[in-house]
């Protein structure tokens, strides 16, 4: 489980311009640089929100990386594919 | 001997700055401004700005519960509108002041000798304060955004180190304490948009009263079903009830404003 390799990779793009500007580029080749399992690598190349939410990632940091890659106009699109905090408090608690 | 002269709390929401709705906001652009008039009024020298870090400025690698930044500060660095990327005054003296204090009482805060902040404190530092430099800023980052989150009690007995702190400075500092939050607020996740009166009121009533019980004896599990993760964020404004025991409270506005995605909440401490 590499959940905080994931954050890294997310946190990279979000918060430098050349990491975001490479992803966008090549995503294939930034995320290959970090050492993620085939299904995490599935999950952040084709954007899974929803799978992403519920691996753990933090939902700011999800947030801003999808604002970083589709920019800030794609926010309801990712608002339909995010899943509800709530949700994942019913399954922390079981 | 250095004082306490008083609290404030206030959001940083960056959708105020942007505006994409172009809703009205003039009113409460306005309070940032009223704040700004009684610091002034205060007589205030410095001021200490409790916020969150948003996954902007500190990475998965290295999460401090805790940090005070000790050097040059500039900010916001996240860019918003009417808000300017601008050196912020600061007092490296007393900021390590209150690391030393905080160390040999309890608190293990990490330090950043030269920071740019972002919108949780840049908006704060640049909108409520004066403009002239004359009231210099520590920042105190709290674990209120990331996880693992500082625990409430912990941001209480955080303000009341601070508030001990300024009680045994020497000097005639005078001091005001800015909580810097939304209330309600979902980010990221799909309840974004939703904001809970009834979660605000309670957090505002709490101020108001200078009694942090009601808070304090909730689990992270209400707040964020209650108030979402980013009323996790309460943990700013314990901190300032935590250095302003008794102090009662007043709120200088509060709105579920339409055109962002918090509970925007204003409101004065003053001394007991």
């Amino acid at each position: 489980m590499s959940h905080g390799v994931i954050e890294q990779l997310f946190y990279d793009v979000s918060t430098s311009r050349s990491r975001k500007q490479a992803f966008r580029e090549d995503a294939g080749e930034v995320v290959g640089k970090y050492v993620l399992s085939d299904a995490e690598r599935d999950m952040v190349l084709s954007m899974q929100v929803k799978e992403l939410f519920e691996y753990g990632i933090n939902p700011m940091l999800l947030m801003g990386f999808w604002i970083s890659v589709h920019g800030p106009q794609s926010m309801p699109d990712y608002l339909k594919r995010v899943p509800t905090l709530a949700s994942r408090l019913e399954a922390l608690a079981g | 001997m250095a004082k306490i002269v008083g609290g404030f709390t206030m959001p940083h929401d960056p959708l105020l700055f942007v505006n994409p709705q172009k809703k009205e906001r003039d009113h409460l652009l306005a309070v940032y401004s009223q704040i700004r008039d009684k610091v002034q009024a205060l007589g205030a020298t410095k001021a200490i700005i409790f916020g969150a870090d948003h996954y902007i400025l500190f990475g998965p690698r290295c999460l401090p519960q805790f940090l005070i930044a000790t050097g040059d500060l500039h900010g916001p660095i996240d860019r918003l509108p009417g808000v300017p990327n601008a050196p912020i005054a600061s007092d490296p003296d007393f900021a390590s002041y209150l690391v030393n204090h905080a160390h040999g009482n309890g608190f293990d805060v990490s330090v950043a000798r030269d920071l740019g902040v972002d919108h949780a404190i840049g908006v704060p530092a640049q909108l409520a304060l004066p403009t002239d430099g004359s009231v210099q800023t520590v920042p105190v980052y709290m674990a209120s955004g990331v996880e693992p989150y500082v625990r409430l009690q912990r941001a209480y007995d955080f303000g009341k180190m601070v508030g001990d702190a300024v009680a045994s400075m020497p000097g005639d500092e005078r001091i005001v304490l800015i909580g810097s939050g939304g209330i309600s607020h979902w980010v990221g996740t799909g309840e974004m948009g939703r904001i809970n009166p009834d979660f605000d009121k309670k957090v505002l009533d709490a101020i108001v009263s200078g009694d942090p019980s009601s808070l304090l004896s909730m689990t992270d599990e209400e707040i964020m079903r209650d108030g979402g993760n980013g009323g996790m964020e309460i943990r700013h404004f314990l901190a300032v009830m935590g250095a302003l025991p008794a102090g009662r409270g007043e709120v200088l506005a509060y709105e579920a404003w339409s055109g962002g995605v918090t509970g925007l909440g204003f409101a004065e401490i003053l001394p007991a």
